[in-house]
């Protein structure tokens, strides 16, 4: 549907909005802020934003919702592994959040390799029985080695869940990261403890939405700067965790009218510094999450460049005089940090690299989000004909789940695609990581 | 070198020491093994580093090295059952039991896992090893150039498959590496073992010390330059974390007065890759061979080598100082860099990258076209710049017909 887009961001007892597309068309961009109040308040506070405009979507920012280390349950960790940890020797986290919201660890027997092939396998019983000491436990998180490749041990592990505990909260590994298997556990665990809370908050934007207008849909920004519907919310709240970053990176860049720039984010001590290309941040999915925790879930590539303003300055001066992309710097708040963006901006060559937002970069950015798509897995290729092959069916892969998210037909596009040799695995054996993303079919 | 503890606090300096010396390519991924090595050392207590004159010449000794792919280890972590099994089956075949372990190649995941193999045997680990970087084959190693047998040796999987292997060196390879391939993609080995005595001249001294010392430098400035999450509710709050003022602050050694039109001096500040490069320098030797935006990353045109698993890729960077052109040559690790189509680097020396952005080393599984990178060169132990040492991990062993720099001049 045709229509103005909100982003809003939630937390801290606020709602920052900001509206894009507006009555007047084109750049426009207003701003609202309010108290995180009840469903109807937060409605008219859009309602108003839109000023009798036609509201297509709102897009909600719900990282400050989900910090897992308030709003998380206690979970029950299961690993499939062919060799279950010797008394529990390697299997414990640094991470004090994951410690507390671990409940407790189990492990089973099974699990496959890379390729998909069973190295061992699944002991049902053992699963049962995990399943039994976990009774209490509202949340399991089950997470096989080589699930990426083969899910099988996973599904059925939550089958076996599901029959004896229909009322868990389960989370499968495979749905929720990618490759490493500590790190996508940890992913897990964290998403199941985030599975309540998310459900809430799925419904209350929902309710939102509706009093907002007829066939407003509600979507919510993603760590990968893209947006997920509300039933994928509910299913994988951890892919809405670092949300923030990521759209304000993309709504520094659109209210520099850049699609593609090197963006630099100024706090009070540091410039964080990203990039965004087409639209979209771009990531990594080697950056610790909440808690330190590592959780193979692409999120924005972001650095610091701490120190004294002028410091970060002429660092990011010298980042920006080898970039073809065009430099923004954005304020984040004033004082310190509007002080650190205009040192940054006079170093810049040219002089509307500067952004002073006005509002919550992060409502804008979330606004301006589009439906994406990431695939990370290993294939087999004896020849460069059958690795573009298989290249070819991923990127068919991840272009259908663009689509499933929401994307106008047409518009899905492959935004990266990358086949990476791995080490030390036989020749011919490849990752192939592929982003895509399209257009909801909104004005903005 | 003096006896030390490494403990659970030394896990995140080894880890980035570990992905320094792993030139680039192997030390990809193995932040896993990092919070694995940290749960184990938390549960096991902490390690001896000892040298070897610090042991009896008499102990029986055996290397611990991981062949097979990083990233198969990470979706298929080692259970902590490895070490006892590969201790078993080498008792009885080398003179007694094993009194001490050192690593296989002191880089990537194989300078973590000696470490919890010491701790879960309850053993002293030996401050040296055996290539002092990573080779893509288990017998090229300095143990090898002193004539030590590679065999017996034991191997086992994450999956609990054992095996015993007595053959020559190369055929302990191949084997093994036929059956890592089917056993989960990676194996933990025990193998040259040997009495501590044995050990002077065959292996390279204080491996595991310069592992940490590097790795310390890397840590604090990555660290500063790592966004933290925290949490707390807003817009950017995640990234607005306190912090201390950063690296920026002060001259560092590039900022000279005589040097004010040098590369990245701005306003008498030092660009933060720049300090870690000097410090680099410092702690290693290494010189930088240049630094820029990489311009092209891909497969390589050159046909893979039988013998090696994985595949050739090719990377060129354009020095932005210079103008000039390098092109990388990697496969599995960086071999060779090119600078305006002359050699300018290649193995045994350390060919490895370095991410402007992240001051972390990085390699081609995480680089992609555009980003910016450093590339030093950090001189190999003079072992490997002898002649036998050069035709085990020269040039020629990666199946190029060019003479090492070293060689050039003889």
């Amino acid at each position: 549907m045709e229509g103005a887009r909100i982003g809003i961001l939630l937390g801290a007892g606020r709602a920052h909005a900001a509206l894009v597309g507006g009555p007047a068309g084109g750049g426009e961009v207003r701003h609202a802020t309010g108290p995180n109040a009840s469903e109807r308040v937060l409605a008219r506070m859009l309602r108003d934003l839109a000023g009798g405009a036609r509201v297509a979507s709102v897009t909600w920012d719900v990282a400050a919702e989900l910090d897992p280390a308030l709003a998380g349950t206690p979970v029950a960790a299961v690993r499939i592994v062919p060799r279950p940890p010797a008394a529990g020797l390697g299997s414990g986290h640094p991470s004090p959040l994951l410690r507390a919201l671990q409940a407790r660890r189990g492990a089973v027997v099974g699990g496959h390799d890379l390729f998909g092939v069973e190295l061992a396998p699944l002991d049902v019983y053992a699963v049962l029985a995990e399943c039994a000491a976990a009774r209490d436990i509202p949340a399991l998180a089950v997470t096989a080695s080589g699930a990426p490749g083969c899910a099988d041990h996973e599904l059925a592990a939550a089958e076996l869940i599901y029959d004896t505990r229909p009322d868990a909260r389960v989370s499968l590994s495979h749905q929720v990261g990618g490759l490493g298997l500590l790190d996508r556990e940890a992913a897990t665990v964290i998403n199941a403890a985030l599975l309540a809370r998310a459900a809430e908050l799925a419904e209350r934007c929902v309710r939102v939405g509706e009093l907002v207008g007829p066939q407003v849909s509600t979507w919510f920004a993603a760590g990968d700067g893209g947006r997920v519907s509300a039933e994928r919310l509910r299913l994988l709240p951890v892919l809405a965790l670092s949300a923030s970053e990521a759209v304000a990176l993309t709504g520094a860049a659109r209210l520099a009218g850049a699609a593609d720039a090197l963006v630099g984010l100024a706090l009070p001590d540091a410039l964080a510094v990203g990039h965004v290309a087409g639209g979209l941040p771009e990531v990594t999915v080697d950056r610790p999450g909440p808690g330190g925790v590592r959780m193979a879930i692409p999120t924005a590539s972001l650095t610091r460049l701490p120190g004294p303003p002028a410091a970060s300055a002429a660092a990011f001066a010298l980042l920006a005089e080898h970039e073809p992309r065009p430099a923004v710097v954005a304020a984040m708040r004033g004082g310190e940090a509007a002080e650190r963006a205009r040192a940054a901006a006079a170093r810049l060559p040219a002089p509307e690299g500067m952004v002073l937002p006005g509002g919550e970069l992060a409502a804008v950015g979330a606004a301006c989000t589009e439906p994406t798509a990431w695939l990370d897995s290993v294939v087999y290729a004896e020849s460069g004909e059958e690795l573009e092959r298989q290249r070819g069916i991923a990127e068919q892969r991840a272009l259908t789940l663009v689509a499933e998210s929401g994307a106008r037909l047409g518009s899905e596009r492959v935004v990266s695609s990358r086949a990476v040799s791995m080490s030390f695995l036989r020749s011919g054996s490849y990752r192939l990581m592929v982003r895509a993303g399209g257009e909801a079919g909104e004005s903005a | 070198m003096s006896e030390r503890l490494i403990t659970a606090a030394d896990v995140p300096a080894l880890l980035a020491g570990a992905e320094f010396f792993s030139t680039s390519a192997a030390g990809e991924g193995i932040d896993f093994a990092g919070v694995w090595l940290g749960d184990v050392l938390a549960h096991a207590g902490p390690v001896r580093l000892v040298p070897p004159a610090g042991l009896d010449p008499g102990t029986v000794c055996a290397a611990i090295g991981a062949m097979g792919s990083t990233t198969a280890m990470a979706e298929l972590p080692p259970s902590g059952d490895e070490p006892a099994v590969l201790a078993r089956s080498l008792a009885g075949r080398c003179g007694g039991p094993l009194g001490a372990v050192l690593p296989l190649n002191a880089a990537s995941v194989n300078a973590l896992f000696p470490v919890a193999a010491a701790a879960l045997l309850g053993l002293p680990l030996i401050d040296c090893d055996g290539m002092g970087r990573v080779f893509p084959l288990i017998h090229q190693t300095t143990f090898e150039l002193a004539g030590l047998p590679l065999a017996p040796m034991a191997a086992v999987s994450a999956g609990y498959d054992a095996l015993l292997l007595e053959t020559g060196s190369a055929r302990a390879e191949r084997l093994a590496r036929v059956v890592a391939q089917s056993a989960g993609g990676w194996l933990l080995c025990a193998l040259y073992p040997t009495r501590v005595g044995r050990l002077a001249g065959a292996a390279i001294p204080g491996s595991m010390s310069r592992v940490l010392e590097v790795g310390r430098v890397l840590h604090a400035h990555a660290a500063s330059a790592r966004p933290s999450w925290n949490g707390s509710p807003g817009a950017l709050g995640p990234l607005g974390s306190p912090g201390a003022p950063g690296p920026l602050g002060s001259p560092g050694p590039l900022d000279s007065p005589g040097s004010p039109g040098g590369p990245g001096l701005r306003g008498g500040q030092v660009a933060p890759h720049e300090r870690l490069l000097a410090e680099l320098a410092a702690a290693t030797g290494a010189s930088v061979l240049g630094g820029g935006r990489l311009v092209e990353i891909g497969p390589s045109v050159r046909q893979a080598a039988a013998l090696f698993p994985g595949n050739p890729v090719g990377l060129a960077v354009h020095d932005h100082d210079s103008g000039r052109l390098i092109r990388i040559e990697a496969h599995n690790e960086l071999i060779l860099a090119l600078s305006d189509g002359s050699l300018a680097a290649a193995v045994p020396d350390l060919l490895c990258l370095l991410d402007r952005g992240t001051l972390r080393m990085t390699g081609p599984g995480r680089l992609t076209a555009g980003d910016q990178v450093d590339v030093l060169v950090v001189p190999a132990a003079p072992l490997w710049h002898t002649i036998p040492g050069l035709a085990l991990g020269g040039p020629g062993a990666f199946g190029f017909p060019l003479r090492h720099p070293k060689e050039a001049g003889r």
